[in-house]
C-alpha cells in the first residue's frame, strides 16, 4: 500500500522540493499551505505522516500539530516538525506541542528520506 | 554660612527642658499664681491697715505673696509627677485663700470674690473634681478661722476692699483666659505642622509611585525591545534558511538522480553548488550567532553530557575532511571524565570550528584533540602541524572578521567569525578560550576550559 503524506510549508520551491523527494522515493503526497489547511487536510484525507513547517501564516506549525493530536482518530498520526528558527529549546517546544521528530532547515533531502523512512517504517 | 552660637542662658534652659520638662499645668499655675498672690496678699494688707497685726502674720503674707509662686513652681516641676504636684500646690493656695476672710476680718463681700477667684482658677486648670477639694480645703479653713476670731466681729465691708477684692479675681481669670488662647494657638499651630508634613509626605509618596511607576514603563519598554529584537532574529533566520534550504535541497535532489541521470561534469559542477550553499549556510549561521550574542538574546541550554563523548561525534563528523586531505586526526581523553554542565550543542560548536580551522590551514601532518580534567575545570585542546601563527596576530585573531596574515588566509575562506563567536560562547560558560602555543611553519594549539562547578 502507498503511504500517503501530508506536507505543510507556505513556500511553494520547499514544497516542491518534498513533492520531488517523496514521489520519487514511491510515497504519495498531499499539500497543505497554512495551519488551518493542515487541519482540514489532516482530518480529511488521513496521512500517514506530516511533515509540519513551523513558520507559517496565521495559525503556526506547534499549534496545527496541537489541533491534530487533540483529534483522537488523528493523534496516532506522526508528525515531523520542520522548523528553520534553530534557536535553542525549539526542539523542546516541538516535542510539547505532540511532534514526533524535528528537524532544521535547511535539511539535507536524503537524510530527510532516511528519517522518513524509518518513522513509516516503525508504524507497520 | 556661620551658625549662631546660643547664649549660655538659652542652652541652659535648653538642657533643662530636656531633663524637667514642664508640665503645661505647672506652666499655667506659675503665671496665675504670680500674678494672683501678691495681689491678694496687697488686698488683705489694705484691707488690715491701721489694725494690730502680729509681725509674723506681716512675713507670712509677704512670704505667700513673693515666694511661694516660685517655691510652688519649681516643686511642681521637680516632683516625680509634676501634675500632682501642681494639684497639692493648688490646694496650700486654697488653704490660704481659706484664711482670707478672718485677715480680711469677716468682710464676708470680698471674701467670697477672693474665694470665688481661686476656686473657678482651680475648676479652669483641674476640673470639677480638683473644684470640689478645693472648695472642702478653703470651706473648712475659712470655718475654722471664723470660729477662732468670733463671727459676731464681722466688719462692714468698705468699698475698696471689695474694689480690690474683684480686681484679684478679674486678674485670676484673664490670666487664665489668655492661658487657654495661648494654648489654642499653640494646638492650631501643632495641627498646621502635621497638616503640612502629611501633605509633604503625600506628595512624596506620590512622586514615589510615579518614580516606580516610570521605572516599570521603561522595564516594559526594554522588554518589548527584547522581544521585537527576538522576532527579528526569529524571522531573519527563517527568511534566510528558506531560499537556502531550496538550493541545497534542489542541489542535492539533481545529485541523486531524481530528475533523470546527471553528466558528470554537471555533477561536479552541482557539487559546487552544494559546497558554496553550504558556506553560505555556514556564514548565515555565524551572522545570526553574533547578531544573538550582540542582542542578548543568545541563551545557553545547560545540561550534563559527556564531555569525551561529544569531543569523539565532533571529531568523527570531520573524519571525512581530514581524510580527503590525509591529515591525522586523533582523539585523546584523559581517562575517565564526570560529565559536564554545560549546552552540548554550542559547546560541540566551539570544538568543530576549532578542529575544522586546523584541518583548514594544515596541509599535511596531524591535528590532535586532547580532552581532560582537573579539580576545578575541564581543559579541551586542539594541536596541529599547521602554518603557524606570528605573534603579531595572537590577539587579533579573536576578534570579529579578523584573521592572521591575510594574504595565506584569504584562498583558505571564512569570515573570521568562528573563533570570536567560539570564544564568547566559552566565555558565556564561564571559561576561557586561547592560543596556546604557536610558532610559525611548526603548528598552533588552541584550547578552552569549562568549569566543572557552575557558578
Amino acid at each position: 500500500m502507498t503511504k500517503r503524506i501530508l506536507i505543510v510549508d507556505d513556500n511553494e520551491d520547499n514544497r516542491q522540493i518534498l513533492i520531488d523527494l517523496l514521489t520519487g522515493a514511491g510515497f504519495e503526497v498531499i499539500e497543505a499551505r497554512t495551519g488551518f489547511d493542515a487541519v482540514e487536510t489532516a482530518g480529511r484525507e488521513r496521512p500517514h505522516l506530516v511533515l509540519m513547517d513551523i513558520q507559517l501564516p496565521g495559525m503556526d506549525g506547534l499549534e496545527a500539530t496541537r489541533r491534530i493530536k487533540a483529534q483522537p482518530e488523528l493523534a496516532a498520526i506522526p508528525v515531523i516538525a520542520v522548523t528553520s528558527y534553530a534557536l535553542a529549546g525549539d526542539d523542546r517546544k516541538a516535542a510539547a506541542a505532540g511532534c514526533d521528530d524535528y528537524v532544521t532547515k535547511p535539511y539535507s533531502p536524503r537524510a530527510l528520506l532516511a528519517k522518513v523512512r524509518s518513522i513509516l517504517a516503525g508504524e507497520d | 554660612m556661620q551658625e549662631r552660637k546660643p547664649s549660655t542662658i538659652a542652652r541652659l534652659r535648653h538642657d533643662l527642658a530636656v531633663v524637667y520638662p514642664v508640665h503645661p499645668m505647672v506652666r499655667i499655675n506659675r503665671i496665675v499664681r504670680v500674678v494672683g498672690c501678691p495681689l491678694a496678699v496687697v488686698l488683705v494688707i489694705v484691707a488690715r491697715w491701721g489694725e494690730p497685726t502680729p509681725r509674723w502674720l506681716w512675713a507670712a503674707l509677704l512670704a505667700y505673696g513673693v515666694a511661694w509662686p516660685q517655691v510652688a513652681y519649681w516643686l511642681a516641676r521637680l516632683a516625680k509627677s509634676p501634675k500632682r504636684a501642681a494639684y497639692l500646690c493648688l490646694m496650700f493656695d486654697c488653704a490660704c485663700f481659706g484664711a482670707s476672710g478672718t485677715l480680711l476680718g469677716n468682710q464676708l463681700v470680698p471674701s467670697f470674690v477672693l474665694m470665688t477667684g481661686i476656686l473657678t482658677a482651680v475648676a479652669g486648670v483641674g476640673g470639677i473634681s480638683l473644684f470640689l477639694a478645693g472648695v472642702a480645703v478653703l470651706g473648712v479653713v475659712f470655718v475654722a478661722g471664723s470660729f477662732a476670731t468670733d463671727w459676731r466681729e464681722a466688719a462692714q465691708s468698705d468699698l475698696l476692699t471689695i474694689f480690690l477684692s474683684l480686681a484679684v479675681a478679674f486678674v485670676f481669670q484673664l490670666m487664665l483666659a489668655l492661658q487657654a488662647f495661648n494654648q489654642a494657638r499653640e494646638l492650631i499651630q501643632r495641627r498646621r505642622q502635621i497638616q503640612e508634613q502629611s501633605t509633604r509626605i503625600i506628595e512624596q509618596n506620590e512622586a514615589l509611585e510615579e518614580a516606580m511607576q516610570r521605572t516599570e514603563e521603561a522595564h516594559h519598554a526594554m522588554e518589548a525591545a527584547n522581544l521585537a529584537k527576538s522576532r527579528f532574529l526569529a524571522n531573519m533566520s527563517h527568511e534566510l534558511r528558506t531560499p537556502l534550504n531550496a538550493i541545497i535541497g534542489y542541489t542535492e535532489l539533481i545529485q541523486d538522480g531524481t530528475y533523470g541521470e546527471v553528466p558528470e561534469r554537471v555533477g561536479a559542477t552541482l557539487g559546487r553548488v552544494e559546497r558554496s550553499g553550504r558556506n553560505l549556510l555556514s556564514l548565515i549561521n555565524e551572522v545570526l550567532d553574533l547578531s544573538k550574542i550582540e542582542a542578548g538574546q543568545f541563551k545557553l541550554d545547560i545540561a550534563p553530557f559527556s564531555l569525551a563523548d561529544m569531543a569523539s561525534s565532533a571529531v568523527a563528523s570531520l573524519e571525512s575532511l581530514a581524510k580527503e586531505k590525509r591529515i591525522t586526526l586523533t582523539t585523546a581523553v584523559a581517562g575517565e571524565l564526570p560529565p559536564v554542565q554545560a549546552d552540548e550543542r554550542r559547546v560541540t560548536q566551539v570544538l568543530v570550528n576549532l578542529v575544522g580551522n586546523a584541518l583548514k590551514f594544515t596541509d599535511a601532518g596531524e591535528v590532535e584533540v586532547s580532552v581532560t580534567a582537573d579539580a576545578t575545570e575541564f581543559a579541551v585542546t586542539v594541536r596541529d602541524t599547521g602554518p603557524g601563527i606570528a605573534p603579531e596576530f595572537h590577539e587579533r585573531i579573536f576578534e570579529e572578521f579578523q584573521q592572521a596574515d591575510t594574504s595565506t588566509t584569504r584562498p583558505k575562506g571564512g569570515a573570521g567569525l568562528g573563533l570570536a563567536i567560539a570564544k564568547r560562547i566559552v566565555e558565556m560558560h564561564g571559561g576561557k578560550l586561547a592560543l596556546l602555543r604557536s610558532e610559525v611553519n611548526i603548528g598552533s594549539t588552541f584550547g578552552f576550559t569549562l568549569p566543572r562547578e557552575r557558578s
